[in-house]
């Protein structure tokens, strides 16, 4: 592991260059009459300190602050494809929610989401998902007036 | 002993019937609301604003009020419980208080969070009542430079609220910090680092960035053992409220937590927010044990929560006395007396006692009503805990979205909640902490601003930032602060990667 | 059930709008602000007010966001039917002069003046023991003075164009301190950090009435109904390019008759003594104007606000 460059480091000397240049884009102005990028260059250049820092620390000590952790063991398999559905459908949900609206939609996600994969049970997570979006809806539409979107179906 | 007598005339016009009623629908609203995460109290106070139009002045303001400091009470439950923090004040309960309730102290942490806030709320009424007209003038002593000065102080804590490395909890700080900044910039009104997006010109919103960042990186991490049987939650579930122990630990964090918020409280610009921060740092520092925070000290629960609720007492302070409300809220009841004809200002209190003397007796009730109603709660929001959590977390992402939809109608919020959520997700599996992030995420724009409008004012001389006491004291004390803690971790480097992380 | 099988078929039946008939069912009103402060407020009264005129619910939808022009582009996408309407303010009802600032997707010609219901008021103050009694008193003390430092709400607000304004005439360098918002800018003055600001009536009212302020002009073209005994700007000699306004939008294609309606109805509401004395009391100016007036007002602001901005170095 010695001497070994750290890569989080690196990433964010990165980063801060990249705010830095897109603060000196907008305009840094002066001390009298600071301008938009004033404190996001401030912020840009700290990121780099503290990434260079990190790079410095990597290379000096032997033991880094960061530990190496497998990718494998970072996201084994199986969480990897739960991980990618949940997420999935989070977004299809999101994309789709002004479209199916709040009822629709959400019946929708909390089906996807209930389902257990290891047993499944159709009807089950059917009916509890049923039930979450009957009970938000009373709640948050009916009682505090959330304005969830209204979509196809004539309610909201 | 006028103040006796002003008093008990305020509590003869809380309880009258219709007061009463208006004061337990408030704060039983202001807690449905504050539970409920990203549900804020100004929803539910700007619906029930046109019913006030109808009712007496009084009357309204109780129950606006009612809801208000109601809310506060409720918005730790779900920081504890499932780590959603419902608004910026309870981000730093998550630190401790879900770990709490991981270790199965749920109980305990939303016991010393109910009676923190009782007896915070409770005594910061007495300052509002023996303070106010005195300390109305502290609250426009600061200008723009000590208002930057007291931020920068605020973003120093930083370091306090991270666990394992000192530089990864300053990288976060300054992408927070950076993360702020996008959107329309208050002194020169152009838009920056929107990259185009209309969602993002008004910046990118506190909600759906703390939803994320908290809650749903939170259920992604959890994901990962969505079928094992979570044991720590089984054990020692009856223990519900806080033993002997924990209120000794307790008692000094809720004493100073209430002065912390009581005084920023006063302060209009964001004082409120930065108290529970401060509170978490001052108990960290002063703590025998400073290794136990963020892995479940009840301190840093008692601490911010009371510091929260001395704050949400405080606020009313430069509302009644000179008309400037603090946040949001203030400006929604400031606008709920002017419908009346009411001008909340030096002249209130005079001209209007019924309002000012009946509002404040009737917090006292609401204070004691709020207890007797959330302390029976924590039984069933324990309950929670024991539903297995491949059906619990389905419904926290619903919430999620709920929270953050109801914010501004806008599904371009419910973007930024995943993309935080999965950054979080990304960010806290290689070691990064969220809470630094988001502390320079609330502070960046009142740092910026107030230092421009600072810098602006002297025409460009630093000379205002050491030659006045206010600004030069935070900043030399942020100094220190900043040196004694990155100092000794570059140079204990090793010890600190045996001995903290893991 | 019975209810939302009959609804379903009232909107089948109604696909070609006639506006004898409107309103037939609940119209939603787009504010494009968070709940709270005076707008909102100010939005919610003339709801309410609607509701009663036009016997039909009038729910408020608040569409923060985009410096205002989130909810403007609601309005100029909407089905012009007149079910959804906005209630707009000078910058999400003319964005193409705010470029400079921000660049919104639509324009004001997507947009179609219905009706002016009522406008913010600014103040000039200062604090009660500033040497400043008068505009007067301050200018010329500007013109002694090198720069005179002044809080406004930023860049693309009335306060900044008044202070420019007096600025020229005078041949005073007013530098504008620009703050995120009433709640700053009165603590501000209050604590003597700025020497003079442009906060909204309201804010500041009851410090006048207590002696802590004063006002020394409000930024009108006509004095106010709340407080006739403070000059307005105009009065005292400087033309105004533009004034702020709230007012009723709909899509561009709504149909004349039913835009004609929401104007009377606007109308009624403004002119009602309950209505007035609520705005008033939150410091609004009632300043109606139908369809027509309103219409030619937008146009000239248009264009004294294309050419200030022009003048400032304020364009793209």
């Amino acid at each position: 592991m010695k001497g070994r460059i750290d890569t989080g480091g690196f990433g964010w000397v990165i980063l801060g260059s990249l705010i830095c240049f897109l603060a000196w884009r907008v305009r840094l102005g002066t001390f009298s009459e600071p301008g938009p990028g004033f404190i996001a260059f401030g912020a840009g250049s700290f990121l780099c300190v503290v990434g260079i820092i990190m790079l410095l620390s990597g290379l000096v000590s032997p033991a880094s602050t960061e530990e190496r952790v497998p990718w494998d063991r970072l996201f084994p398999r199986g969480v990897r494809l739960r991980l990618a559905y949940t997420v999935l459908l989070l977004f299809l949900y999101t994309m789709f929610l002004d479209k199916l609206g709040y009822v629709i939609g959400t019946f929708l996600l909390m089906w996807g989401l209930f389902l257990n994969w290891e047993r499944p049970r159709w009807v089950t997570s059917m009916v509890a998902s049923l039930v979450t979006v009957g009970v938000t809806y009373l709640v948050f539409e009916v009682w505090l007036h959330c304005q969830l979107p209204r979509g196809i179906l004539p309610l909201g | 002993m006028s103040l006796v007598h002003d008093l008990f005339y305020g509590f003869g016009i809380a309880m009258q019937p219709w007061n009463l009623l208006a004061c337990f629908l408030g704060v039983f609203i202001g807690t449905l609301v504050g539970v409920l995460p990203g549900i804020g109290p100004v929803g539910a106070m700007s619906l029930l604003l046109p019913i006030t139009f109808g009712i007496s002045p009084v009357t309204g303001i109780i129950m606006l009020a009612g809801i208000y400091y109601g809310s506060m009470y409720g918005g730790s439950t779900t920081s504890i419980l499932v780590n959603i923090p419902g608004e910026a004040a309870s981000v730093v309960t998550c630190l401790d208080g879900h770990q709490m309730a991981l270790k199965g102290r749920a109980g305990p942490a939303l016991g010393i969070a109910a009676f923190g806030s009782f007896i915070a709320g409770t005594l910061g009424l007495i300052g509002l009542m023996f303070l106010a007209n005195i300390l109305a003038r502290v609250a426009v002593i600061f200008g723009p430079a000590e208002y930057f000065a007291l931020m920068w102080l605020g973003l120093s804590l930083v370091t306090y609220l991270t666990q394992g490395s000192v530089l990864k909890g300053l990288t976060m700080a300054g992408l927070g910090l950076f993360l702020s900044l996008i959107g329309q910039d208050v002194i020169t009104g152009k838009v920056r680092f929107a990259f185009g997006l209309m969602g993002l010109v008004d910046g990118v919103g506190l909600v759906p960035l703390v939803m994320g960042m908290f809650g749903v990186s939170e259920v992604l991490l959890n994901l990962e053992n969505l079928y094992e049987k979570r044991e720590v939650m089984k054990t020692r579930l009856r223990e519900l409220l806080p033993n002997r122990e924990d209120w000794k630990r307790s008692a000094a964090p809720i004493g100073r937590g209430t002065l912390i918020g009581f005084f920023l409280g006063i302060l209009p610009g964001g004082g409120s927010v930065i108290s529970s921060f401060v509170s978490y740092a001052t108990e960290k520092k002063l703590s025998k044990h400073p290794e136990e925070f963020g892995k479940g000290a009840i301190e840093g629960v008692a601490g911010p929560e009371s510091a929260n609720n001395a704050a949400s007492s405080s606020g009313f302070i430069p509302l009644f006395s000179l008309g400037i409300p603090a946040n949001v809220i203030m400006a929604l009841l400031l606008g709920a007396l002017m419908i009346h004809g009411l001008r909340p200002g030096p002249l209130l209190i005079t001209e209007n006692p019924e309002v000012f003397w009946g509002t404040v007796a009737s917090m006292y009730m609401g204070n004691v009503m709020l207890l007797v109603l959330n302390l029976p709660l924590i039984g069933l929001w324990v309950q929670i805990l024991k539903v297995p959590y491949r059906t619990l977390f389905p419904l926290i992402l619903l919430f999620c979205f709920i929270g953050a939809y109801s914010i501004s109608a806008n599904t371009f919020d419910l973007y930024i909640m995943l993309v935080f959520g999965i950054l979080g997700y990304a960010f806290r599996k290689m070691g990064y902490e969220p809470a630094p992030l988001v502390l320079a995420f609330i502070l960046g724009p009142m740092l910026e601003q107030n230092l421009r409008q600072a810098l602006i004012l002297s025409e460009g001389s630093m000379a205002v930032f050491v030659t006045r006491p206010l600004t030069a004291a935070p900043l030399l004390v942020s100094l220190i602060l900043l040196l004694s803690t990155i100092l000794p971790s570059l140079r204990r480097k090793r010890k600190e990667v045996i001995t903290e992380e893991d | 059930m019975c209810a939302v099988v009959f609804f379903m078929v009232s909107i089948a039946f109604n696909t070609g709008v006639r506006a004898a008939s409107y309103p037939e069912r609940t119209i939603t009103l787009i504010v494009p602000y968070a709940p709270g402060g005076v707008t909102d407020l100010g939005a919610r009264a003339f709801a309410d007010a609607l509701q009663r005129e036009l016997k039909q619910t009038v729910v408020v939808v608040n569409k923060p966001g985009g410096g205002t022009t989130i909810g403007g582009n609601t309005i100029a996408t909407a089905k012009p039917d007149g079910y959804t309407l906005g209630f707009l303010p000078t910058s999400a009802s003319i964005p193409e002069v705010f470029t400079y600032f921000n660049e919104a997707p639509y324009t004001s010609k997507d947009l179609k003046p219905a009706a002016r219901v009522l406008g913010p008021v600014l103040a000039i103050t200062v604090k009660a023991d500033s040497p400043y009694n008068s505009l007067k008193d301050l200018v010329e003390a500007g013109k002694k003075a090198k720069t005179m430092k002044m809080a406004t709400h930023g860049k693309s607000t009335l306060g900044y164009l008044v202070l420019r304004t007096v600025g020229k005439a005078e041949k005073v360098n007013f530098t504008d301190v620009p703050f995120a918002g009433d709640s700053q800018i009165v603590p501000a003055i209050l604590g003597g950090h700025v020497p003079v600001g442009t906060p909204a009536y309201p804010a500041i009212k009851s410090l006048v009435d207590a002696k802590q302020l004063k006002v020394l002009a409000l930024c009108l073209e006509k004095r106010a109904d709340f407080a006739p005994n403070v000059p307005t700007v105009a009065e005292l000699g400087y033309k105004l390019a533009f004034v702020s306004y709230l007012g009723i939008f709909a899509p561009k294609d709504t149909p004349d008759d039913i835009v004609k309606k929401l104007s009377d109805a606007a109308r009624k509401i403004t002119s009602d003594a309950d209505f007035r004395t609520k705005l008033n009391n939150m410091g609004t100016q009632v300043t109606y104007q139908d369809t027509a007036a309103f219409r030619k007002s937008i146009s000239s602001y248009k264009e004294n606000m294309a050419a200030f901005f022009k003048e400032e170095g304020l364009v793209k």
